[in-house]
């Protein structure tokens, strides 16, 4: 499960600012804005269905004429489905798994992680140790339990990569907590009386919430890099759902015969993690220059 | 210091008893029978029952647990339904193929990182760091599965440069080491850009600077090594993520290491070496883990070994 | 005053770090010189001495052919390079290997004579002794095998060279039982460590076996039916199917199987490849849960099948590789009859569900696992498509393989996609085994079925078994238990240095006549 995990992007450091580093970040949030776009309204102009298969139409080239006269502009999968409205469709599933994960991952991570700095000694110690666990614990197992327990679904990939990557944005939330939790308003708060939780809320959060954004931006890709793996093993969304990742996956032994169809949303894939990640480093930069970690 | 050492190893002695029970409880708790798996489809129920005897399933979860712990203490780790003999065995019979590919696929990012990351560090949001942030980026949007079958068919198929999967040559060793390592790269090179940095904005560097000392002395001197620290840190964990088996790269070319048997033993239930597997690698992070934090003392003095 | 102390300390460091660099790849890197130097005949290469690598899909994990995985490829293809069988399977015949004769003086007594120049791997020679005690550890071991033999009362032997087999009843199978029973020597084989490296009597021995990924095998010289073509064997497992094909084609490997169907074309072009085929014993089929609405009516089932299109699947995924299938059994294993194809009738589909009361159509659910075979999920998508085609709203679960054998065995699922091979090529094997009402694999009990199974096992009258299978084939058909679209061909590929290959209707072909130009 080791490759699930990836390499835990978005710690790098952030880059002088540049003041007239504009062009790269326009692009950047322009092709994330697109993406979104599609996720969002593209199934509605391109349906795709999960279900019809069109077995003499399997395997055709980008801008072929399928048998019902229609042109498969990215060409046709194995058995047939058209490439372009699953690319699409695609769009709209990697981003729920993506939105999802960060939300279960992330805000698990982001909890934990305040808890464990602001209070640190014991707590602390108990939930950096339950990462560590996490880490030499294989997630496929948790892929395998959910998939027999709740059935193939979207939700377990979800859930499962959640929880293979909380860790990630819990060491960054506890690194920041630690450092805001010495500060003088936090600490005139406590002197004045301020309850726990409302000082977590109202001084500690606000500060741990930019570094946790900028590593969730570029965590989105990333977390749809992971789905492919998890469909790699078998322990991906649905057959009927289109995801890139199970698209990929299955295009994979096609590579020699029909290269689009891993290649083409392995290609939109790529320009959607480079655009997410660009856009973490420079919204890091504009958002706060001091940012270190 | 015996403190400190105490502590850690009882912590870590902590993580690897977390990591076995969650393992032990939930590959149990996980349908699928390894009878069933060892007999196939067509077996019948009076076999797979008989099996399940012989392979003690029968007793409890807690029952199966409390021998598990006894015997694991006195160094059993139990025995392979699937393979036959020591789990353990097994698991140690596959870590040669791992360790020699992670410390492989390690140099190939140590040695293209540390460049790179320097290279990008001289001149900030120049060509080269530019062109190191994109490929930084690219390395991870891959699928490595993807990436890794690419490199079979054009570097083993069309070129015919090296061969396609098993562990067999040092040239056996080079596409798997490379498809391993792409992701992390980038990774570092920009972990080393960033230490780099924020070193030559330091209060020492402006001081050798006044003074003179030459820029490279400077450099080479003093901003690197203490730039080095964070990546010592983050090299550890890429070395234990390369070590607790690389899943996907072991099964795409067919190295017979502790990933690929970890994947193998959980398709086939075949718990003892699942939970072998996974002993050996929390150890090993365990150990990876201790072996950086003296290395970080070492390498910046200020901070000091057992402080918090 | 920094520049004299500061190369100093970088010189010392320097050294220091290259010292501990070294040390940790020592310490990680001497255990692994010995993956890298010992494996190094592993990665095989052009122009090898004779000995042949085959790459197969699944790995060998354990070297027991009676053991519990005795009925996987895997072992079988071991088997038949390591160990003898008293009868082969040649073509569609059971011919003498190393029983030069038998006779059947009773309906449930067997004896066989044994040839007397047959020596073990070690230079001892093969005795009858051996043959019982072989026979009897089959019927007695965890192993989908076993039951092939639960008729077996007595073995004995009668003298150094017969072999005495008698059953409690008559037992039709006896011979083809034989074909796939395994010869180890008598007592040597219960030694604790005998399978890390068995002892066999076959054409070639066990070298050295790391499980999981490959096996060695040397040519036993001394074979008593001629030695090994090549010197000899590597058994690799490529679990990817593309670095498999890959490997085959830059030369690494010289034999592999299976090929995925929409490969072959390309494969064919290659000058540097030969292909070859065979009518196989591998057959799709689609199970119904009998036991569960609405599969308890035939009618239902019959509609099912007559929405599938199963002469498109055969001519748009299975080019070269399949055939519409005729029976619930393949054309090359004994004991077929063939049936009419249900014609694929979309119409007379909704018809039949209006029969039986679904006009509506209904909804269902269809499992199957991924490893069963290559293309499996895009036959399952297909049909389920089909399915909606007349209402039949079906989900898609594709599960993994242990629970999918868990859910399957349970009687836990609606329709199971799946795949079999009947590995003695007898209908017996998978008749016999899966379709009775004891067995109860899909919940379906037909005591009429019963009856002509359990007459065809205890005949050794082999036309009368043929008779009866084909009465079987025809109720399993019309009753439409499920739906058997294809049959396979089996497809094999080698290098062109390659001679002396014969290709197999199983996955387990002897590979005695084998050689490498070199």
């Amino acid at each position: 499960m080791a490759d699930l995990q990836a390499a835990p992007a978005g710690v790098a450091r952030p880059r002088p600012r540049r003041p007239g580093g504009g062009v790269t970040f326009w692009v950047a949030a322009g092709f994330t804005a697109l993406y979104l776009l599609v996720a969002l309204f593209g199934p509605l102009v391109v349906p795709y269905d999960g279900i019809a298969t069109s077995i003499p139409d399997r395997l055709l080239p980008p801008l072929s004429t399928t048998s019902t006269g229609t042109t498969a502009w990215l060409g046709t999968d194995q058995v047939g489905r058209d490439l372009f409205a699953q690319v699409v469709q695609g769009a709209r599933v990697s981003l729920l798994v993506a939105a999802g994960t960060i939300l279960v991952g992330g805000g698990a991570g982001l909890l934990l992680g305040m808890v464990a700095g602001y209070f640190g000694g014991a707590v602390d110690s108990v939930i950096m140790r339950l990462g560590d666990i996490q880490l030499a614990f294989p997630g496929i197992l948790l892929a395998i339990l959910l998939a027999a327990v709740l059935g193939p679904s979207l939700l377990n990939v979800i859930i499962v990569l959640a929880v293979l990557r909380w860790v990630i944005f819990a060491r960054l939330v506890r690194g920041s907590t630690l450092a805001t939790r010495g500060r003088e308003f936090v600490d005139s708060a406590r002197v004045l009386g301020v309850g726990t939780p409302r000082i977590l809320r109202r001084y500690i959060l606000p500060a741990v919430l930019t570094p946790f954004v900028v590593t969730a931006t570029v965590q989105v890709g990333l977390m749809i890099v992971a789905e492919a793996s998890l469909s790699f093993l078998g322990l991906g969304v649905p057959p009927d759902t289109a995801s890139w990742g199970t698209t990929i996956a299955n295009g994979r032994e096609y590579l020699t015969t029909a290269w689009w169809i891993a290649t083409l949303p392995g290609a939109v894939l790529a320009l959607v993690v480079l655009a997410l990640g660009i856009l973490g480093d420079q919204m890091r930069d504009r958002l706060d220059p001091k940012l270190r970690s | 210091m015996t403190e400190f050492l105490v502590r850690r190893v009882a912590q870590a002695a902590f993580v690897v008893w977390g990591a076995l029970t969650i393992t032990f409880v939930i590959v149990r708790l996980v349908p699928g029978d390894p009878a069933a798996m060892m007999l196939g489809p067509f077996s019948d129920e009076a076999q797979r029952a008989a099996l399940r005897g012989e392979l003690g399933l029968d007793d409890s979860v807690l029952v199966q647990y409390g021998h598990y712990l006894l015997d694991a203490v006195q160094g059993d780790f139990g025995e392979s339904f699937r393979l036959g003999g020591s789990s353990m065995d097994a698991v140690l019979a596959a870590v040669p193929a791992t360790a020699v590919l992670a410390v492989a696929a390690m140099i190939v990012t140590t040695l293209l990182s540390l460049p790179m990351g320097i290279a990008a560090a001289r001149h900030p949001n120049g060509p080269i760091d530019r062109l190191v942030s994109a490929a930084s980026m690219v390395g991870q949007a891959l699928p490595q599965f993807w990436v890794g079958i690419m490199l079979i068919l054009v570097f083993a198929g069309g070129l015919g440069l090296f061969p396609t999967s098993g562990a067999g040559s040092l040239r056996s060793l080079v596409l798997p080491s490379a498809a391993l390592a792409l992701p992390y790269v980038g990774w570092l090179a920009r972990l080393v850009r960033a230490g780099v940095l924020d070193e030559l904005g330091a209060d020492y560097v402006r001081t050798a600077r006044s003074k003179g000392i030459a820029e490279r002395a400077v450099f080479y001197a003093h901003v690197l090594r203490n730039a080095l620290v964070p990546v010592v840190t983050a090299g550890a964990l890429v070395l234990g993520v390369f070590l607790g088996g690389a899943v996907i790269i072991e099964v795409v070319f067919a190295w017979p290491g502790v990933g690929k048997l970890l994947i193998d033993s959980i398709s086939y239930r075949d718990y003892a070496v699942v939970q072998a597997a996974v002993v050996l690698i929390a150890v090993s992070y365990a150990v990876l883990n201790l072996a950086v934090d003296l290395v970080y003392g070492y390498l910046d003095p200020r901070i000091r070994v057992g402080g918090s | 005053m920094h520049p004299p102390a500061a190369p100093a300390v970088r010189r010392r460091d320097f050294l220091r770090w290259t010292g501990i660099t070294a040390v940790g790849l020592g310490a990680l890197g001497l255990p692994g010189c010995s993956v890298l130097s010992g494996g190094d005949s592993a990665s095989g290469g052009r122009g090898g001495s004779g000995v042949l690598t085959v790459a197969t899909q699944r790995s060998l994990d354990n070297l027991d052919p009676h053991g519990p995985f005795a009925a996987t490829e895997q072992i079988r293809l071991f088997g038949q390079q390591v160990f003898d069988t008293l009868v082969a399977r040649e073509g569609g015949q059971l011919v003498p290997a190393v029983a030069t004769s038998w006779e059947n003086p009773e309906p449930t007594v067997w004896r066989f004579t044994l040839r007397e120049d047959v020596t073990w791997h070690d230079g001892s020679p093969l005795t009858a002794e051996d043959a019982a005690y072989s026979v009897r550890r089959q019927a007695e071991a965890d192993s989908p095998l076993s039951n092939l033999w639960s008729a077996l009362s007595e073995v004995t032997t009668d003298g150094p060279a017969t072999l005495v087999v008698r059953t409690e009843q008559p037992l039709g199978t006896v011979l083809a039982n034989l074909s796939l029973l395994r010869l180890l020597p008598a007592g040597k084989a219960d030694a604790p460590d005998f399978f890390r490296s068995p002892i066999g009597s076959g054409p070639f021995r066990v070298t050295s076996f790391v499980p999981g990924d490959h096996l060695e095998l040397a040519a036993h010289t001394t074979y008593w039916n001629g030695a090994p073509a090549a010197g000899g064997l590597l058994l690799r497992s490529i679990p990817e199917v593309t670095t498999r094909i890959t490997a085959l084609e830059s030369g690494e490997v010289q034999l592999t199987w299976p090929l995925p169907s929409d490969q072959i074309a390309r494969l064919r072009q290659n000058g540097d490849l030969r292909l070859y085929d065979s009518p196989s014993y591998q057959h799709w089929f689609n199970w119904f849960n009998c036991s569960r609405a609405p599969f308890t009516d035939p009618r239902v089932r019959q509609a099912m099948w007559h929405a599938i299109d199963a002469e498109s699947l055969v001519a748009n995924v299975f080019p070269e590789t399949a055939a519409v299938a005729q029976a619930p059994i393949t054309s090359a294993v004994f004991g077929f009859a063939a049936q009419r194809p249900y014609a694929y009738d979309p119409q007379r589909a909704r018809d039949l569900l209006a029969e039986a009361g679904l006009a509506g159509g209904f909804r269902t659910s269809l499992i199957w696992n991924r490893t069963q075979a290559p293309q499996i999920r895009q036959v399952a998508e297909t049909f389920v498509s089909s399915w909606r085609e007349i209402g039949v709203e079906v989900v898609p679960q594709e599960l993994e393989e242990a629970q999918w054998l868990e859910r399957l065995l349970a009687l836990d699922w609606d329709m199971d996609l799946q795949t079999n091979v009947t590995a003695t090529g007898d209908a017996d094997y998978t008749l016999g085994r899966l379709y009775t009402s004891a067995a109860n694999r899909l919940g379906y009990a037909n005591p009429e079925l019963d009856t002509v199974l359990a007459g065809a096992r205890s005949s050794v009258d082999q036309a009368e078994r043929e008779r009866l299978y084909g009465r079987a084939c025809q109720i399993l058909w019309e009753d439409a238990v499920g739906i058997w679209p294809i049959e396979m061909r089996m497809n094999f590929a080698t290098t062109t240095d390659v001679t002396g290959f014969e290709p197999t209707p199983h996955e387990a072909p002897e590979l005695r006549t084998v050689n490498r130009a070199v």
